[in-house]
């Protein structure tokens, strides 16, 4: 390979790397992958979990770009190679602005994600002593518009950082490799990165000027006003729907004007009552805001939290017959579920219905990719084959166990005891 | 002007630029942002130590008896290193620092009742030299008015080990613990300035004392009550901090700006009956004169009422404290606008004063908020830097031109070389105001530091002296003055043999500090390990081990050469610390001369000189020259291949005898430490780096033997361990036999982890950002190009296929970001200095000053650069770590133990080295184990010792003995929680210092 092949080959390579690198492995291993979150167009939200449309999904468009870097490179049109990396460039700011500011309603279903990773992580600690315990859950936001790009582009993990390396490198590559017109391609390129995100998120910028103009209402208690931008932000952007931050925002309003038709003042106070642990009110204030609006996504994933926390609440005091119940109304309301499914399963266990703990084991399995959680999954269903004397069987999940991850830092030592013990 | 000269002047355009910026940053935060100072602790007691010498680790109580009820009562602390505190058994709060006194203050009320209470605090040192002392201030008050104080004196009673009584009994920090056998503690002295015992918060934030009236509005049933109140704020404030308290929720506005916010609650959810105490810094949003605190409350409940009192701090020092209560007025139903500055509101009455004081309803919920101002405020602060900051720049760009124009009047030539003469001060004053920023990064001076009418007076100062000089007429300034030369500053008045004599000064200099207390740390866990396999070379002449019966020797198959030299030193020293860590200060000190050596071989002599300075002082290039494992024998070989490599296919054709002394380094990297094999793959494009078009390489028969031979190295390696290792059952691995993976896979993945653990370590940052500054002017340099290759290829492939990311793993790789990073230093210099016609004094003072910069941000025998971003470790900082713990614990377990009494140790292979016997593993899931050849038992992998898994096998063990010592890490992390809890019941605590702890068991 010749020196000025070099630089673009290495930019096609980091591009294509980051897209397979997001696409591998990101901080959040559910049923959604955050890299293939969707640079335009709408995806379609399957059980109420979203799985967007890959083919125009950053991590494609990322890979994409990549090969294109190599091929050009190597056929030694530097220009090219800088006009890629712009383009690079571009599809970050664009990701970035898709997810600060526009697909609210799927960052939101990435941070539930996120939630219930944490929430699995605690009752593993409580309850199992298990892998889960290991499960890096970064702290993600989601109050402000800076708050969810900071959370989005997180989740991405080190895809979007690669990219938009690779892209500032195509940049510069291109640019020592074409000295003539130079100036004229950096104008061109300043257009594009001010016009690209403005036009995909110009209406969504709005949406969030009015709801800083909601809020600065709000401080000062004029709350017409700021009930007037909030209901202006929801028309520029309906995705803010499902910004809880934001709907409690709206609750408070209302309740000041005491528009109890509202099903965000019903909200805002479940979740106090959430807080302070009340959490047959809480879902009977869900409950209320859902007879309001039987479609309200923030109301609807509160209910099913509160549920969970309820049968959480239940086995703490050993009543396993209660959280079992809370559970299955959970995950009648929400199959999707994989805290919920994790939590049966271990609960069916210990009241010793091995089948149903087998399905539940199963279908969390089913809508995960996390080698932690499926780690402890197999644990789960080799302990119920273990009680129901099929010792093949359980020998054979504690084996899958330990092949979901081999790293000398964790320690899969529940499976090792187990297949040790067997 | 011409285009050519044009284009040159933009380095000087650069470094004016950036001294514009730099500039602009430090005044602005002199004299419009705010950042915080340090806010100076206060103490009437004295420092209180446990009597008879320095200890590592003490635990301080004291008693005292409160006749009633608290209102009011806070503690303030400070102690070296580490402190845990305890109130009344209650864990309140654990602190800890590096190689400074960490202080806090504390709300207390919460745990204290009427009647005998405790204070605890456990101190833990762990660095050197020093002793583990305590400072204490508390004051309590009563619900009856009562007032006590409480510091640090000989009354309080201390201990070194934190004894339980009777066993199972009550722990040393709980209230019923009889600590009548416990000594009194020994005061050693008032707390000096040097101590500096100080907060990022003025501790009035929890001392001051609620004084002023709570306030509400006339309509006292009112749920809601807007107030405006003036908050007199004369110039010169240093900062003003607010405290708000209330039961209900509030918005605070400070000059129409919402700055803080605690929410109210909804209906039906119950508010609570404690008013929370919240302290803002509203400093940002004050105005100078008088500002206007606007509060919008929101009080549900019974007991409406809002407290609000303020603290302004002046530039002296000095504090007062504000009451609001006179000032406030109070409405219900305020006009629109109502909390903007210019509203009128005559109309508004005065608030109604209600109890002063703390209401007898009990303590305050406290808190520290940070303020959080609406978007558009902060898009406007944002904005308004930005505007200052290229404000100074534009005037620094335009006293360039006049002081060029000037320039150009008294010592003549065109307006470019005066432009290119007068950028020079410029990067002086740069380098100052950098020196200025560095210095703020020091543990010892506060982040303030650099932003004082001082610094930005000195910096302008320095320019303005620096454009006199620069103004100097010339005496041979009568020739036309030549056209703008290529810039090169190159120690061209240094001969060979000057260079090679400060070389010779920097080992002498190095090896004393490699020397200096190389023994005052116990051999570690892996060092001891490490000390058996060299023992086996002495017994045998192969490096292996065999302590138990119960598995078969252990040969070493990752480090095989690193025991030789040291079999050599510890046959002459003896098996302790000095003969054993002899060899790596040795190999340490080596590596200053070839760093020098590759630095002038690759570049120049000057970037080898420096290198070879930076490395001799860097204390993780120390601290791993104190280790006596491989990194510093590893480094040198490492670097020693890629110099030679580099030397072998420089020219045209390979040179062959460099090419084949290089394949022998490679050996003697590879049996160093296997997994610095990567390193190959990066010498490969290295190769490309330096070839690029040409590839005439792949012709070279004497680059393929090359290839073979290293192979061949490899795989009988390989075999070797594989053989041997057949027979043996792994229960699982260590990194020593850690094999590739796609570690993008791990849920653990950080594709950073290197950069922190090696690019960002401590003292590292300024050469690594350098380095990655240069990193693209490097493509086009070979020698430059292939040294970043051989460093970035293996960097990549450790971070994505090897999980071995500790520093001392890659340590390896530490003389090649040295370098790397010090070409980039000399290229900045080159490129942006020159510019200045000459070798005058300014550009000649400007080198020295940024080369001093980076020597400085290298190593902490001058600075304390311990608050820089970066990776903080014990391995990057010098005097970390204690000389007791094992050492201390095995001593102890000596002295007491009988002949037939086993020792159960959680790390079996150091306790066997210092003290001589290891008889079980207490095993954690951490610990690689293996299975017995003799029997189907686990037993520990490194050295044969049974292992117990369970509570079931411990009881068994040790019901079967009459007694037994467990010698144990202070935390139990990692082992069986009913094990823990078995032992923490059943057996006694004899011995604890901040590592280790050992447990006497009697039957």
């Amino acid at each position: 390979m010749s020196g000025d092949r070099a630089p673009g080959v290495v930019v096609g390579l980091l591009t294509a790397v980051s897209a397979s690198l997001g696409w591998l492995a990101t901080p959040l291993q559910g049923t959604i992958t955050a890299y293939s979150f969707p640079l335009v167009g709408v995806p379609a939200l399957a059980d109420g979990l979203g799985r967007p449309v890959r083919l125009l999904s950053f991590g494609a468009v990322a890979a994409l770009l990549g090969v294109l870097t190599v091929v050009v490179a190597w056929r030694r049109r530097p220009r090219a190679v800088g006009w890629l990396g712009a383009a690079g460039v571009l599809v970050t700011v664009l990701f970035a602005v898709q997810v600060g500011l526009v697909r609210v309603d799927l960052l939101e279903a990435l941070v539930e994600q996120n939630t219930q990773r944490a929430n699995v992580k605690a009752f593993d600690a409580a309850h199992i002593g298990g892998n889960a315990v290991w499960l890096a859950v970064p702290k993600l936001g989601t109050d402000t518009v800076f708050d969810r790009m900071s959370s989005g582009l997180r989740m991405l993990g080190f895809g979007w950082q690669l990219a938009l390396l690779a892209g500032l490198l195509g940049l510069v590559s291109g640019a020592a490799g074409r000295p003539g017109r130079r100036r004229r391609d950096l104008l061109l390129f300043a257009v594009a990165v001010v016009l690209v995100p403005l036009m995909a998120g110009s209406r969504a910028a709005v949406a969030e000027v009015q709801v800083i103009r909601g809020q600065e209402a709000a401080a000062r208690g004029e709350f017409d006003r700021a009930r007037r931008s909030y209901e202006a932000a929801v028309w520029w952007n309906p995705a803010l729907d499902h910004n809880p931050a934001f709907q409690d925002r709206r609750g408070g309003v209302y309740e000041r004007l005491r528009a109890w038709d509202q099903p965000e003042i019903y909200l805002r106070r479940g979740q106090e009552l959430a807080e302070a642990r009340d959490f047959p009110a809480a879902i009977a204030a869900y409950e209320q805001a859902l007879r309001i609006r039987p479609d309200h996504p923030v109301a609807r994933r509160r209910r099913v939290d509160a549920y969970a926390a309820l049968g959480l609440a239940a086995l703490a005091r050993g009543e396993v017959h209660k959280a079992i119940g809370s559970w299955e109304r959970a995950r009648s309301l929400d199959p999707g579920q994989i805290q919920i499914a994790f939590f049966l399963g271990k609960a069916y266990l210990d009241v010793r219905r091995t089948g149903r703990a087998r399905e539940a084991a199963g279908a969390a399995l089913a809508r995960t990719r996390d080698a932690l959680l499926r780690a402890d999954l197999y644990i789960l269903l080799g302990d119920c084959y273990y009680r129901e004397r099929e010792f093949r069987e359980a020998r054979e999940m504690y084996r899958r166990s330990l092949a979901q991850y081999s790293s000398v830092v964790l320690v899969n030592a529940m499976a090792l005891r187990r297949l040790q013990g067997i | 002007m011409t285009g050519a000269p044009r284009r040159r002047l933009v380095p000087s355009a650069i470094v004016v630029t950036a001294y514009g910026v730099l500039l602009g940053v430090v005044a602005w935060n002199t004299y419009f942002g705010h950042v915080a100072g340090p806010q100076v602790l206060r103490w009437t007691g004295s420092w209180i130590a446990p009597a008879g010498g320095p200890a590592s680790q003490a635990y301080f109580r004291k008693q005292i008896h409160l006749p009633d009820g608290p209102r009011r009562a806070w503690i303030q602390i400070s102690a070296p290193d580490e402190y845990v505190l305890y109130v009344n058994g209650w864990q309140v709060d654990r602190r800890r620092g590096w190689l400074r006194n960490v202080s806090d203050v504390y709300d207390i009320s919460a745990h204290l009742e009427p009647g005998p209470n405790v204070v605890a605090v456990a101190v833990s040192r762990h660095t050197h030299p020093g002793t583990s002392r305590l400072l204490v201030e508390s004051e309590y008050e009563g619900a009856l008015g009562h007032r006590m104080r409480m510091v640090s004196d000989p009354s309080w009673k201390v201990s070194l080990l934190p004894a339980r009584q009777p066993s199972p009994g009550p722990l040393w920090y709980e209230r019923g613990f009889d600590d009548a056998g416990w000594p009194r503690a020994e005061a050693v002295g008032a707390p000096r300035p040097e101590d500096r015992t100080r907060l990022r918060y003025p501790p009035w934030v929890v001392t001051g004392p609620l004084d002023d009236y709570w306030v509400w509005s006339r309509a006292g049933q009112a749920r809601t009550a807007y107030f405006r109140g003036a908050l007199p704020t004369p110039g010169g404030t240093s900062g003003v901090w607010l405290r708000v308290a209330t039961t209900g929720g509030y918005v605070v506005l400070v000059n129409g700006v919402a700055v803080a916010e605690r929410p109210w609650a909804s209906e039906q959810v119950p508010e609570t009956s404690v008013p929370a105490l919240t302290a803002y810094d509203i400093t940002p949003f004050v105005r100078r004169g008088s500002s206007l605190i606007a509060i919008r409350s929101d009080v549900r409940g019974a007991g409406r009422r809002l407290y609000v009192d303020a603290l302004v701090m002046d530039r002296s020092g000095s504090a007062r404290t504000v009451a609001m209560s006179g000032s406030w007025k109070a409405s219900t139903s305020p006009r629109p606008g109502w909390a903007s500055v210019g509203h009128d509101d005559s109309d508004w009455p005065a608030a109604v004063r209600l109890e002063r004081g703390l209401a007898p309803s009990g303590p305050l919920e406290r808190r520290l908020v940070p303020t959080m101002p609406p978007l558009p405020y902060r898009l406007t602060g944002w904005l308004t830097w930005s505007g200052f900051v290229l404000l100074v720049v534009a005037g620094a760009l335009g006293s360039w031109l006049l002081a060029a124009r000037g320039g150009r009047r008294i010592r003549g030539g065109d307006l470019d070389q005066a432009l290119a003469r007068a950028a020079g001060p410029y990067g002086l004053g740069a380098a100052a105001l950098l020196l200025a920023l560095l210095l703020g990064t020091d543990a010892r001076l506060d982040r303030a530091f650099p932003y004082q009418s001082s610094v930005v007076a000195a910096a302008l100062a320095v320019l303005l002296l620096g454009q006199l000089v620069s103004w100097l007429p010339v005496k041979t300034a009568a020739a036309p003055a030549p056209p703008l030369p290529r810039p090169t500053w190159r120690p061209a008045g240094l001969p060979r043999a000057g260079a090679a004599l400060l070389v010779g000064l920097f080992m002498v200099g190095g090896l004393l500090l490699r020397l200096h207390e190389i023994d005052y740390r116990p051999l570690n866990s892996d060092e001891s390990a490490a000390m058996f396999t060299t023992l086996g070379i002495l017994e045998k002449g192969y490096p292996h081990h065999r302590i138990s019966e119960l598995i078969a020797e252990r040969r070493s198959h990752s480090s095989e050469l690193v025991g030789y030299p040291k079999a050599l030193t510890i046959w002459l020293f003896g098996p302790e610390e000095f003969g054993a860590r002899l060899p790596a200060a040795i190999f340490g000190t080596l590596a200053i001369p070839l760093v020098y050596l590759a630095g002038r071989a690759l570049f120049d002599r000057r970037v080898g000189l420096l290198a070879s300075l930076i490395i001799a002082v860097l204390p993780a290039a120390i601290s791993f020259s104190q280790y006596a494992r491989y990194p510093a024998q590893l480094s040198v070989f490492a670097l020693w291949m890629v110099h030679l490599f580099h030397a072998a296919i420089r020219a045209e054709r390979v040179d062959a005898r460099r090419l084949y002394l290089a394949v022998g380094a490679f050996v003697l990297t590879y049996l160093s430490w296997e997994p610095a094999v990567l390193l190959l793959p990066g010498l490969f494009v290295g190769l490309l780096a330096v070839k690029r078009r040409d590839l005439g390489w792949i012709r070279e028969k004497h680059l393929w033997i090359a290839v073979a031979v290293a192979a061949l190295v490899i795989f009988f390696q390989q075999s070797a361990r594989i053989i041997d290792q057949a027979g043996q059952m792994p229960l699982r691995t260590g990194y020593r036999d850690v094999a590739l993976s796609l570690l993008w896979l791990s849920p653990h993945y950080d594709p950073l982890a290197l950069a922190k653990s090696l690019l960002f370590m401590n003292h590292v940052q300024v050469i690594s950002a350098l380095m990655l500054v240069g990193l693209i002017a490097s493509v086009r340099q070979p020698p430059w190009a292939y040294l970043n290759a051989v460093l970035f290829v293996p960097i990549l492939l450790i971070t994505n296929l090897l999980e071995a990311h500790r520093e001392r793993h890659v340590y390896y790789l530490m003389p090649l970001v040295i370098l790397s990073g010090t070409r980039a230093v000399f290229f900045l210099l080159d490129a942006l200095l020159p510019l200045v016609r000459g070798p005058g004094p300014v550009t000649r003072l400007t080198r020295w000053v940024a080369v001093g910069l980076v020597l400085l941000s290298a190593n902490d025998h001058v600075l304390k650069l311990y608050n820089m971003p970066g990776y903080l470790s014990p391995f990057t900082i010098s005097a970390v770590g204690g000389d007791g713990w094992i050492r201390s614990a095995a001593a102890f377990v000596r002295g007491g133990r009988g002949p037939e009494e086993p020792v159960v140790a959680r790390q079996p292979i150091l306790v066997y080295h210092h003290l001589g016997r290891a008889d079980y593993l207490l095993r954690s899931v951490e610990i690689p184990a293996a299975v017995a050849d003799v029997a189907p038992i686990p037993v520990d992998i490194r050295t044969g010792v049974r292992a117990i898994f369970n509570r079931f096998e411990l009881e068994q063990l040790l019901n079967g003995k009459r007694s037994a010592w467990i010698v144990t890490p202070a935390s139990f992390e990692g082992v069986d929680r009913e094990m823990v809890s078995f032992l923490e019941e059943r057996a006694r605590l004899v011995f604890e210092d901040e590592r280790m702890r050992v447990l006497e068991w009697r039957r």
